[in-house]
This record gives structure tokens, sequence and C-alpha cells, in this order.
């Protein structure tokens, strides 16, 4: 048949021994060494029961500190990809920019043809005019 | 076939408001169970320091818990296996402590010194000798009521297991306690 070994502090459990159990005398001596090491017990618990509720207070303001920093994270990451978009929006819309000018060199060229093709008229013109006027001048000297 | 267990009015009521955030609340099922919890870690850590640590965290763990907890079961046991893996955390993080230390911190300030003062001394050489975990199953067992399976599923081990640790346990610490007189 099986004793029962009960504890005097409040909330804890009624110990039944069965056979082969260490003696109720070990058992009582091992309990009380495993007790907190204190007089007042009720102060000790209340004290307990504080530092808890503290130590848990902290352990959310470092939750709520990691999710804002994860929330900051977040929007930096975000800051950027849209910086990231930016830099390649932008470097699109230069090399598109930058497109125009070949064309725009091009026409520049062409469009001063033109005067060149003018000064050349204008070089054969008075060559010509040199070769009329040796012309006549060979006519007049063969006179 | 096993009964659902008897959960208390109070804890019930406990439990529900500190499942919708009132912290008031969780401080009440603090002072219901931090007694027994306590002595949960103890068991395991046997340092009294360790043990309002190994307790802090705990609490701490099933407070961000919380929302997880199925309120048919009962808090303390629950509680006592999140204590408990806390206790075994700290336990593998301060492998360093030898059984010197071990048996002076269990030797170190009882309620009252003068009482049994040899017995005292006795047993805590002879837990210092008991391997970690024997000694945890024999202190939960013997002398805090634990059954093998609640002992087995705090200690993350079978309950087989934890019945023959504590078969061995009682063996080794009879064995080291033979020519104590009662």
């Amino acid at each position: 048949m099986s004793d029962e070994l009960k504890f005097p502090n409040p909330g804890e459990k009624r110990v039944s021994r069965e056979a082969g159990s260490i003696d109720e005398r070990s058992a009582r001596a091992i309990h009380d060494m495993y007790m907190p090491p204190v007089k007042a017990e009720d102060a000790y618990w209340t004290d307990l029961e504080s530092r808890i509720m503290a130590s848990i207070q902290r352990a959310g303001h470092a939750r709520q500190e990691v999710s804002s920093l994860a929330v900051l994270n977040g929007w930096a990451q975000m800051g950027l990809v849209a910086a990231t978009a930016l830099l390649v929006a932008g470097g699109v819309i230069s090399t598109r920019l930058g497109e125009p000018d070949e064309p725009a060199t091009y026409e520049s060229v062409v469009s001063s043809a033109p005067d060149v093709i003018t000064t050349r008229t204008a070089l054969m013109t008075a060559s010509d005019k040199l070769e009329q006027r040796d012309a006549a001048l060979q006519y007049v000297l063969s006179y | 076939m096993t009964s659902p267990p008897r959960i208390p009015d109070e804890e019930r009521d406990l439990v529900a408001a500190a499942k919708a955030g009132d912290r008031e609340a969780f401080s009440g099922l603090v002072r219901l169970h931090q007694r027994r919890a306590y002595l949960v870690a103890r068991a395991i850590v046997t340092v009294h320091e360790d043990a309002e640590d190994a307790l802090q965290e705990g609490f701490v763990r099933a407070y961000q818990a919380m929302d997880r907890f199925d309120p048919s079961q009962t808090f303390g046991a629950w509680l006592n296996r999140i204590v408990a893996n806390a206790a075994l955390d700290l336990t593998r993080r301060r492998k360093v402590r030898n059984t010197e230390e071990l048996s002076d911190a269990l030797r170190s300030p009882f309620r009252d010194p003068a009482e049994n003062a040899e017995l005292r001394e006795r047993l805590s050489d002879a837990l210092a000798k008991l391997p970690e975990r024997a000694r945890s199953v024999i202190v939960l067992h013997d002398v805090e009521g634990y059954t093998h399976v609640e002992i087995g599923e705090m200690l993350g081990i079978p309950g087989g297991t934890a019945r023959s640790d504590l078969h061995h346990a009682r063996q080794k610490l009879r064995e080291l306690l033979k020519d104590l007189r009662g």
C-alpha cells in the first residue's frame, strides 16, 4: 500500500510513495534542499513574481524594437529597390535621349553638304572662267 | 482511456484572459505556478540562481507562446515542460560546473540548517555524484511526485527511459547512502 507525502508549500503535488522510492525522510530533506534558500518565503515569491513580470515586459519591449527594426529594414529594402529602379529608369531615359544625337550629327553633316557642293561649284566655276581666259589669251597671242 | 484533465475555474479564467493579452492575468498564473515550476527547474539545474534564471526564461517563453497553448490542457504541465526545456538549455550552456561545486550548491543555506545536517550533507554529496539526468528523474519522481510520462515529456525522453533512469538512480543512491543511519 502506498502512503502519501505532503509537502507544506501550497500548490505542490501530493507525492505517492511507491515501492522502491527513496525513504520519506530523505525525500523531505531533498525537497527542503531544493527550496529557495530564503527565510521570508512569501516575500521571496512575491518578489520573484515581480521579477518574472519585469523580464516579460523587457522581452516584450525587445521584441517590439526588433519588429520596429524589421519594419525599418523593410522600408530600407523598399527604398533600395526604388533607388535601383530609379537608376535603371534614369539610365534608360538617358540612353533614349542620347540616341537622337547621332541622327542630329548626321543631319548636320548632311545639311552642311550643300555648302560644300556650292563651294565646289563656285570653285569649278572659277576654274572654268580661268580656262576660258587662258583660251582667249592663247587665241589673241596666236595672231 | 485517458480522461481530460480537471482544470480549476480560477486557472481557466486566468488562461482565457492571458490568451487575450491580459498581462495581469498572466501574473496570476505566475503566482499559481511559480513554486512548482521552480522545483522542476531546480531538480534539473540544481543551483538556486540557475533555477531562477531558468524559471524566468520559461515564463517569458510561455508568455510569448500563450496563443499556441491549448486551454483544454493543464497550464502547469505545459509550463513545466517549457521551464524544464529552459533549464536543460541552461545546463547545456554551463556544463563546466564540477561535482564539488554542485555538492556545495546543494548544501548551501537551507531553511533549517541545524536539522538533519548529516543527512543533508550525505544526500547532497550523493546527488552530486549521480549523472545529471538520473538526478533530475529521481528528484522529480520520488521527491516532487511527477509520473514517468510527465518526466519524459519534461526532459524530452520516452517515459520508459525515465522509468529505467529512475531505477538505476535509486540503486546508485542507495549504494551511496547505505551506511547512513535513519
